[in-house]
């Protein structure tokens, strides 16, 4: 089949998409009209969650903080008040589970323990304050089931600084707008040479998320990516002269996208080529602010479904 | 007038059918017949065949979507009168249409199904419902109604680079949804 055939087989396209083509300016009017509207009902929603966020978070932070607290201080008054009794039932513990079967030394051992991993708690509450709950909980239990072996303090601390590490170091691939799309179509500019623009959607989730982060950084660790496509632009040359286009249109271009694929290898981003040489990749927010863009071309950097 | 008053115009065997069709519709389907002949006596020519034809099957006929019925009607037509003269000399617009929508056509292979005229049609129709409003609305004006991108531009209020940008991911889209269904064309 060629192309004029295809042409043709549009004949039989929907109805219904030939009456929504009929009047496109009027119902693109009407969107933007309906899209300023929307734009605002959606602002103002997202205020409200993140308000709500906010001071839900806060509220849980505190509420740890003083449940910690009083468990903190239950704890050392109920180590005051019966020394022996906690010993025992620690020396109980390690009897079970340690083989070398020395009695009294486990006992001062424990003792000193106590303190450390009573220690290792308040370090704990004051700094993971902003750990997941799930993974604190996890976290916790670790900790808890090994209290009573022999290198406890140590187990834990180790657990500790691992699971936290984890959590610091996780992050969240997003590859698409948190919220429903608003019906239109945002004109962009081309990049100037040098410089990096970030498309609509893909710069309203970042800034969202960074907010999110910024927020309630003292509750969640997680770092967030995003999954973008990278369109570069730069110098073609043509019959009629040099054109400054997106280099994914022209022929010429595809060497250049491969040599800055290349190049952002080589600076460690986490960059990709497809066959048919569109250039994507996964940054962080950090990532996108410093983006060493090369003077002589020109960066869009996108969700896929934005176009 | 309504489109249905109009069709209600047509089964009642009323002349005045033809004029409201001509007085809604006349400018848009010239305009459509103008994009493919390029020749203003033969898209009249094609407009009055397209208003001949509804006559003819209205009834029995009663199309939902009255517009999209007198434009696949001129379109038709339009081809047909390309065909006939153009056998030899091709127009710039088919040509420059026909060349770019070919990037949708999948490189064949063996596993893949060869469909008929309306089943692509369907399977397009499929295709771009599946698309945001605005870019299939662009897809639409350009290979269906074969508008041209400078009209588009001006008829979304958006830049020329930016409908050929539109244009030419819907078409590797299109590409690579026919592919993955094992459609060859």
């Amino acid at each position: 089949m060629r192309g004029k055939d295809l042409l043709k087989c549009m004949e039989y396209m929907d109805d219904i998409l030939i009456e929504e083509a009929l009047n496109p300016t009027e119902i693109w009017h009407g969107k933007n009209m309906y899209t300023k509207s929307t734009v605002m009902k959606w602002s103002m929603a997202a205020a409200c969650v993140l308000v709500v966020s906010v001071s839900a978070t806060v509220f849980w932070a505190q509420q740890r903080q003083i449940y910690n607290q009083d468990t903190r201080n239950t704890e050392i008054a109920v180590q005051m008040d019966s020394p022996s009794n906690d010993t025992s039932d620690i020396r109980d513990s390690d009897d079970n589970k340690d083989d070398t079967g020395l009695p009294a030394a486990p006992a001062a051992e424990h003792t000193s323990k106590g303190v450390l991993t009573e220690s290792i708690t308040t370090d704990t509450d004051m700094d993971t304050t902003g750990m997941d709950m799930g993974a604190w909980d996890a976290v916790e239990d670790t900790a808890s089931a090994k209290q009573s072996a022999t290198h406890a303090g140590q187990d834990k601390e180790e657990n500790r600084a691992a699971a936290e590490e984890a959590l610091k170091t996780a992050y969240t691939v997003l590859n698409d707008y948190y919220g429903e799309k608003e019906d239109a179509v945002y004109d962009y500019p081309m990049p100037e040479k040098g410089t990096l623009l970030c498309y609509h959607y893909l710069q309203e989730t970042i800034n969202y998320y960074s907010t999110q982060e910024n927020a309630a950084d003292t509750v969640d660790h997680t770092i967030y990516a995003y999954q973008v496509v990278i369109d570069l632009y730069g110098d073609v040359e043509t019959a009629k002269g040099v054109h400054y286009q997106e280099l994914y249109h022209a022929d010429e271009g595809y060497a250049v996208i491969e040599q800055e694929y290349r190049r952002l290898i080589d600076l460690g981003y986490a960059v990709r080529l497809s066959e048919d040489f569109q250039l994507t990749g996964t940054f962080t927010k950090t990532e996108i602010d410093t983006f060493p863009a090369a003077p002589e071309y020109g960066y869009v950097f996108r969700f896929e479904s934005e176009v | 007038m309504e489109d249905n008053e109009i069709i209600e115009l047509f089964w009642n065997r009323s002349q005045r059918a033809i004029v409201e069709t001509d007085g809604k519709y006349g400018g848009r389907l010239q305009s459509l017949s103008m994009n493919i002949l390029h020749d203003r006596e033969d898209a009249e020519e094609c407009v009055n065949d397209t208003y001949h034809a509804t006559w003819n099957t209205l009834p029995p006929k009663r199309p939902s979507y009255f517009f999209a019925y007198l434009a696949k009607l001129t379109r038709n037509f339009s081809f047909g009168k390309y065909d006939y003269y153009h056998a030899q000399k091709r127009s710039v617009t088919v040509v420059e249409l026909s060349e770019e929508i070919e990037n949708c056509i999948p490189a064949p292979n063996d596993f893949e199904q060869k469909m008929d005229s309306e089943e692509i049609g369907r399977i397009i129709s499929e295709f771009l419902l599946k698309q945001p409003a605005e870019m299939r609305m662009i897809f639409v004006r350009r290979y269906w109604y074969m508008d041209s991108i400078q009209d588009i531009s001006q008829i979304f209020r958006v830049s020329e680079s930016k409908v050929k940008s539109v244009l030419f991911r819907m078409r590797n889209k299109l590409r690579k949804y026919l592919e993955e269904g094992g459609i060859q064309l």
